[in-house]
């Protein structure tokens, strides 16, 4: 795996680099400042697999680091994994809201690197098998199945837009205590199979999208967090002072799907018909395994599939 | 290509065949040059202290003693220092949530103590 490293502690920086070899991580480019970084990324020849950011570096900091590699369009999926000391919930959030995928805390500690860097590897080669899968299908002349009905759909351009998994690493992070500000609310499309059968792919992934910007635009605050799980699936992930908010999620985010309605009949595509979960907490039964909390609320939208399915006649 | 600086050079690792000695002697060679740096940054730190105490210095000397406390804190405890580490960690936390420079008085205890651990390991590096 290549990996850049980017600390302005040069101490810092060759121990990490030492830990890194030990564990088999011997690709190892490093960097004193974020100036230099983009420079090597710039004149990467085979570009980077994997960057460890240090968030507190004078000049350009790492979370301003992080907004313009994933600005870079060779570098919007890349795994960004955020270094740092400061185990701050604010840290944290500008951190995922900036591109992260994951998260070090200071000072060195081999099993979670190794734990964290073996997830980025797992991601590394399940998006290498699905690039290969689509290159394969789509060689044989069928683009519009290139994305497969339960596969991730980038969120980038959406407000809010993270990857799943970016999420539950954001859950691990803040740790029991700081869990327990924030709220999760599923979103399910009801029709997102059809969908997908009748019109393909592309058309069902631009369709997703379609939601993903409603659900954006319906949640007005800077502070969220919105993830597709793939099938037709959303969680928010929202600050729990924005609870009440929530409550009229779904007849809100039926008022902006209704807007689509015209585009959508003239195209002869079906809208996306939406149910919106109840809000579910962080509780100890969930939060040491965050995936619980994303499929808790995922479960309670599909629940509401049948009495509160929003149609947009 | 971009050149490596000296600096660069000197953080990239060598062969992993030379093995776990090596990488004991890579971090023996990081620790002799955190000591090495440790009385500077003794002398920085309360440089910036006697001039937040007499109300001459601003954010820039908090920021200045936050960014040492910082970098001690992320490499002291894996270089076999872990009450510096833990000093240091306290420090920068007390640092970085003072909002002015009058907010100094609450945060000066810490970086006291983080002082007086530079000072004993020092001391005992000989």
């Amino acid at each position: 795996m290549r990996i850049l490293a980017v600390d302005d502690d040069p101490d810092f920086l060759a121990l990490f680099v030492n830990a890194l070899d030990g564990m088999g991580y011997t690709d190892v480019t490093t960097a004193l400042s974020g100036q230099r970084a983009i420079d090597l990324i710039e004149d990467s020849q085979f570009g980077f697999e994997c960057l460890i950011l240090d968030i507190k570096m004078p000049e350009m900091s790492g979370i301003d680091l992080c907004k313009i590699i994933r600005a870079h369009p060779d570098y919007a999926e890349v795994p960004i994994v955020m270094n740092t000391a400061m185990a701050e919930k604010r840290y944290i959030d500008d951190a995922f809201a900036a591109g992260a995928t994951d998260y070090l805390t200071k000072p060195i500690d081999e099993v979670e690197i190794r734990s964290r860097l073996g997830m980025v590897q797992l991601l590394i080669k399940e998006r290498l098998r699905a690039d290969l899968s689509n290159q394969t299908v789509g060689g044989s002349g069928s683009a519009s199945h290139s994305i497969g009905f339960y596969d991730s759909i980038p969120m980038k351009r959406i407000d809010g837009g993270i990857d799943v998994l970016a999420m539950e690493n954001y859950l691990n992070a803040l740790g029991i205590f700081r869990a327990l500000s924030v709220i999760a609310v599923g979103v399910h499309v009801s029709n997102a199979r059809e969908i997908y059968d009748l019109e393909g792919g592309a058309v069902f992934a631009e369709a997703m999208l379609d939601v993903a910007t409603c659900i954006s635009d319906c949640l007005p605050f800077s502070a969220k967090m919105i993830a597709y799980k793939g099938g037709g699936e959303f969680v928010c992930l929202l600050p729990k002072q924005r609870e009440r908010e929530c409550l009229a999620l779904g007849d809100t985010l039926l008022g902006f799907m209704t807007e689509f309605q015209r585009l959508y009949d003239d195209m002869e595509v079906r809208l996306p018909v939406v149910s919106v979960g109840t809000v579910v907490s962080c509780r100890a039964t969930n939060i040491t395994n965050p995936t619980r909390l994303i499929n808790e609320a995922i479960r309670s939208a599909k629940e509401n599939e049948v009495k509160d399915a929003r149609y947009a006649f | 290509m971009l050149s490596r600086s000296p600096l660069e050079q000197s953080l990239v690792p060598e062969p992993a065949r030379q093995g776990f000695v090596d990488m004991q002697r890579r971090v023996e060679d990081i620790r002799r040059r955190f000591l090495d740096r440790l009385p500077d940054r003794y002398y920085q730190i309360t440089t910036l202290c006697r001039a937040l105490d007499s109300g001459q210095g601003g954010a820039e000397a908090i920021d200045g003693i936050a960014e040492r406390a910082h970098k001690i804190a992320g490499v002291a405890d894996t270089l076999g220092y872990p009450e510096l580490g833990a000093r240091s960690a306290v420090a920068d936390r007390s640092l970085s949530e003072m909002r002015t420079a009058r907010d100094w008085e609450n945060a000066r205890p810490a970086v006291r103590a983080l002082v007086d651990e530079i000072a004993r390991t020092i001391r005992q590096s000989g």
